[in-house]
């Protein structure tokens, strides 16, 4: 059966920016199967709803963002029944299944607290760190959550000041 | 560490996952099983099943109504058993195609506050609607078996039942309903075995309706600056 122009152009899009796919999936899943699980509902939603994509109205990105964030973070919520719990938070093995079930070879400090600070994060926080982490702009941020560029800025000062806190604190624990 | 010192990390993850996972094939095959349409056929089937009682009570108490409209003007309390399940019919309906409504009208392509907050409200009215038809057959069931024997025995059977016989069914109803959701509150989690026990525990109890005021208090936070 050959491809129609479609879904040429939907796999053309999808190997351009299969990146944002994986790092959302790995922001909301623990696992290496949960983690394929969500790439692949957040492949199959953003087929769905590709036709109706319209390149005035948002950047491919931005709109590439809506979807697959929307989906992590509903798929999460309804795979959690309390709103406490509403987050699976990341295990501390969860570098251990990146890299196709391998892991990472050598062990890497940076990426451990990477993980540790986002795996603290609420659902809709993690978003925001993610596209922060991805060197989106503010107005762009603005745009895929759906919150005002001034709010961007204060939660990302907030979120700042809270990790420059947690870094004194471990670096007086451990420096004493 | 700073934020921006994390950006290193997080190029750094990019490149290891470019290299390790895959991403293009697997769309296919997920299309193929079509889970996503599974699992919305699976959530639309009881607010579905619900809407399609609705419409059989609504159906059903409107046309004993209209084939009684003489009676039912010369004796109205005669008409009140199908008045009150035709309203409760109309009601269901309503809850039906919004709960329908909702969900089919998301759009994931639309900014993430706005759609986890569509979503959540989606799963606050279903919530809603199982909960108040699990309780309202209680208090109301005399109220439908009035309307049985009517239909069975003509419309002025209603006054073989004694007014103090259907307060009391009625009040009976709502005390149990009151004791049902201390009961599901209190001990619910502790004596319901089985997943469908449990749910049907949660709904009772309301759980699922904190659950979803919780988080929509935390959507309405982040919104906030």
């Amino acid at each position: 059966m050959t491809d129609t122009p479609l879904q040429q152009r939907f796999e053309a899009r999808l190997r351009e920016h299969r990146g944002i796919i994986l790092k959302v999936a790995s922001v909301y899943a623990a696992g290496a199967e949960d983690r394929r699980d969500l790439a692949q509902e957040i492949s199959l939603q953003l087929w769905r709803a590709f036709p109706g994509y319209d390149a005035a109205k948002a950047k491919f990105s931005t709109w590439l963002y809506r979807i697959a964030l929307n989906v992590a973070i509903s798929q999460r919520r309804r795979e959690s029944a309390s709103p406490a719990a509403c987050l699976e938070s990341l295990a501390p093995h969860h570098l251990d299944t990146i890299g196709g079930g391998q892991g990472i070879a050598e062990p890497d400090e940076r990426l451990a607290a990477l993980y540790r600070f986002i795996g603290e994060l609420d659902a809709l926080n993690r978003a925001l760190v993610l596209l922060y982490l991805e060197d989106k702009r503010y107005a762009e941020i603005a745009e895929v959550l759906g919150i005002s560029e001034t709010n961007v800025a204060t939660k990302l000062g907030r979120i700042k000041q809270t990790l420059r806190g947690r870094m004194a604190g471990a670096t007086s624990t451990t420096g004493a | 560490m700073e934020l921006d010192e994390l950006k290193a990390a997080w190029r750094d993850l990019d490149r290891r996952l470019e290299r390790s996972e895959s991403v293009q094939s697997d769309w296919r095959r997920e299309l193929a099983l079509d889970r996503t349409r599974t699992a919305l056929r699976r959530w639309l089937w009881l607010p579905g099943s619900e809407l399609a009682v609705s419409v059989l009570a609504a159906w059903f108490a409107g046309g004993y109504l209209a084939g009684h409209a003489g009676a039912a003007l010369a004796s109205p309390p005669g008409a009140l058993p199908a008045l009150v399940l035709w309203g409760l019919g109309v009601a269901g309906i309503v809850a039906g195609v919004r709960q329908i409504v909702a969900v089919a009208s998301i759009d994931y392509a639309a900014p993430v506050l706005a759609i986890q907050r569509r979503l959540i409200e989606a799963r606050r009215l279903r919530l809603r609607s199982a909960r108040a038809s699990l309780l309202a057959w209680l208090p109301l069931w005399p109220v439908c078996a009035v309307l049985a024997v009517q239909w069975a025995f003509g419309f002025g059977s209603y006054r073989q039942f004694a007014p103090a016989w259907l307060v009391a069914n009625v009040a009976t109803g709502v005390v149990l309903d009151l004791v049902l959701v201390w009961l599901a509150r209190r001990y619910g989690q502790a004596l319901a075995r089985g997943r469908v026990l449990r749910r049907l525990s949660d709904s009772i109890a309301g759980h699922g309706l904190v659950a979803t005021t919780a988080q929509l208090d935390e959507l309405a936070r982040f919104g906030r600056e």
